[in-house]
């Protein structure tokens, strides 16, 4: 996906409202990564409205709902759409077909638990081993994405932040 | 738009799976296996100094992290002769009931109800009860405050150390957590309600009764102390562990497993409910007594009544400890006079009893053992599998799979979230 067409339809699923980001995934395991890398970086200029699941999802499910500040969520994580490695994909909460029970608590279901409006921007990792490093690829989407949710972010809550 | 599935992808911490053989109308063989590759924690440990233990035995499991951390410190300060000061023991039953608190949560709220209520999974059983679940991850959220206030974060913390604690929380973060379980005890009594009115099904209940462990807590229901009740009366001291469990290796799984007298025993919640439930008090007490009766002691679905029993308990006990807990200054930390001895620890994890033991020389850990709950429950599992593949089969093969899945969840094992866990071979 070229990043300006990405970024323009971020945006249109967006539509001005003001978003949190949720990064999701583990540091530990190459590609997986991607989500909290993303959340880490973006922390730096937005720390009320970036999330990191290590900081325990419960507690940032309950405060997303509580908020009044918060219109629209972005769930940032690696998922597996049979794309090329490092695809950067938008997915939106109806798109998600049912997905089972594995070993972590499905991205389907945060997106249920949260009241709001939301989406995910996802990334066909390469690999997913422990210890091992980021692929190029995901490398890319890492700088896309914090390029990508920046601009949308000081778009709409850019000014809030600052008063 | 195309639609997209999204497998998940990371984070496994475990992988298990059940084989049920049937041939015609007659279960030939189930077997529990546990895939994951044995870790040998215990032989990393020989050799090193007795202070690595608890930065090495807490990553054992990321959910049971404290109980892991808590059971070694016991053994490890009683090999070494420490005696801690009141206000330790204390904050260590705060940090444990946090991990009870959270863990048991999580199972009962997001593993097991669908079960009951006959959702595939917590997804789409949010649309009809949502409200329940929303309760359910506000009360886990409150047991990962705790154990982060405890512990000083919310996995691994390093905090519990042999002879207290690094540093002890501020009151104001004590007070926090007090108001918080003060309003959460309506929300658990709604939920009790709740689940109460579910009919828990028969199709895996023994005819014989379940021999249930748990340390004795002494005069209140609690999940620390040195022996081990057995149901029928018995009582065995902890260092006793080896005879209490006669662990074996088996040829179809990398997790061993445990007998008692050559017979199969049931640890976690339920087990602590059974032989401890007189003990509870409040509001737990008058729904223990409302909700009991003899078919806790013959059907382990009845785990998940325990499991949410015991979140009203450590909610309602939470705030009478923490006054306590203020009550007392900060104490120095203890610091080992001895450096050799050998000492077992316990605490009830979660999901059940869990020992450590330990021989140090010279401040050398020369020996290490672990046994934990999961172990003890695997046999049990097994047969109960079988009690329910017999049942059903008498009856209706439609939907074998997932009930069969259902008994092993009922024991909250760490494989309860995998996928595909039931296989089941007709001949």
């Amino acid at each position: 996906m070229k990043n300006v067409t990405f970024t323009k339809r971020l945006k249109q699923i967006v539509d001005n409202k003001r978003i949190a980001v949720v990064g999701m995934g583990n540091v530990d395991r190459a590609d997986d990564g991607f989500g909290i890398k993303v959340a880490e970086s973006l922390k730096l200029e937005f720390p009320d409205r970036i999330f990191i699941e290590d900081e325990g999802m419960e507690g940032i499910l309950n405060t997303i709902n509580e908020r009044k500040d918060i219109d629209f969520v972005v769930f940032v994580d690696t998922v597996d759409a049979n794309e090329k490695n490092g695809t950067l994909l938008i997915i939106e909460k109806e798109n998600i077909e049912d997905i089972k029970y594995s070993h972590k608590i499905p991205l389907k279901l945060y997106l249920s638990l949260v009241d709001k409006p939301s989406c995910i921007i996802g990334i066909q990792p390469e690999q997913l081993n422990f210890m091992q490093p980021v692929s190029e690829e995901v490398v890319d989407g890492i700088r896309k994405t914090i390029k990508m949710l920046k601009s949308v972010m000081k778009d709409n809550v850019g000014s809030e932040e600052k008063d | 738009m195309k639609k997209i599935k999204i497998d998940i992808l990371s984070r496994v911490e475990g992988h298990g799976g059940i084989l049920v053989t049937i041939d015609g109308n007659r279960v030939e063989e189930v077997k529990v296996n546990i895939y994951e590759g044995p870790r040998l924690i215990e032989q990393l440990l020989i050799g090193k100094d007795y202070k690595e233990c608890l930065n090495i035995v807490p990553r054992i499991c990321a959910i049971c992290t404290l109980s892991h951390r808590y059971a070694s410190i016991r053994a490890l300060e009683r090999a070494l002769g420490v005696s801690v000061k009141k206000k330790v023991l204390l904050m260590r039953d705060l940090m444990l009931l946090g991990e009870i608190i959270e863990s048991n949560a999580l199972h009962v709220f997001v593993l097991a109800l669908p079960d009951f209520f006959g959702f595939p999974s917590i997804t789409e059983m949010l649309q009809e009860h949502r409200e329940i679940i929303m309760t359910g991850l506000k009360i886990k959220e409150f047991g990962n405050l705790v154990m982060k206030t405890t512990s000083a974060r919310m996995i691994h913390g390093e905090n519990p150390i042999i002879g207290g604690f690094g540093k002890y929380p501020l009151n104001k973060e004590l007070n926090e957590i007090k108001r918080k379980a003060n309003e959460l005890v309506p929300m658990a009594v709604n939920a009790v309600e709740f689940l109460s009115s579910v009919k828990v099904p028969n199709f895996c209940e023994g005819k014989e009764k379940i021999t249930f462990m748990c340390l004795n807590s002494g005069e209140e229901f609690g999940f620390v102390g040195d022996t081990v009740l057995i149901s029928r009366g018995e009582e065995r001291n902890v260092d006793e562990y080896e005879n209490l469990t006669n662990e074996r290796v088996v040829s179809h799984s990398y997790a061993k497993r445990c007998t008692y007298k050559e017979k199969t025993f049931t640890v976690g919640a339920i087990a602590r409910v059974n032989l401890l439930g007189e003990r509870l008090k409040g509001e737990s007490f008058k729904y223990f007594k409302k909700m009991y009766n003899s078919r806790w002691e013959k059907n382990p679905l009845f785990n998940s009544y325990a499991q949410l029993l015991e979140i009203l308990f450590v909610l309602e006990k939470i705030p009478s400890l923490i006054d306590e807990i203020k009550r007392f200054k900060n104490p120095e930390i203890e610091i080992p006079e001895k450096v050799s001895g050998r000492a077992t620890g316990a605490v009830e994890a979660p999901r059940g009893t869990l020992y450590h033991h330990y021989d140090l020389e010279n401040g050398i850990i020369i020996k290490a053992y672990i046994i934990t709950p999961t172990d003890q429950n695997l046999d049990e599992m097994e047969r109960f599998l079988r009690i329910a593949a017999e049942n059903l089969l008498k009856k209706s093969k439609k939907d074998i799979d997932s009930k069969l899945e259902m008994v092993v969840r009922a024991y909250d094992p760490c494989i309860s979230c995998s996928a595909h866990l039931v296989k089941v071979v007709h001949k």
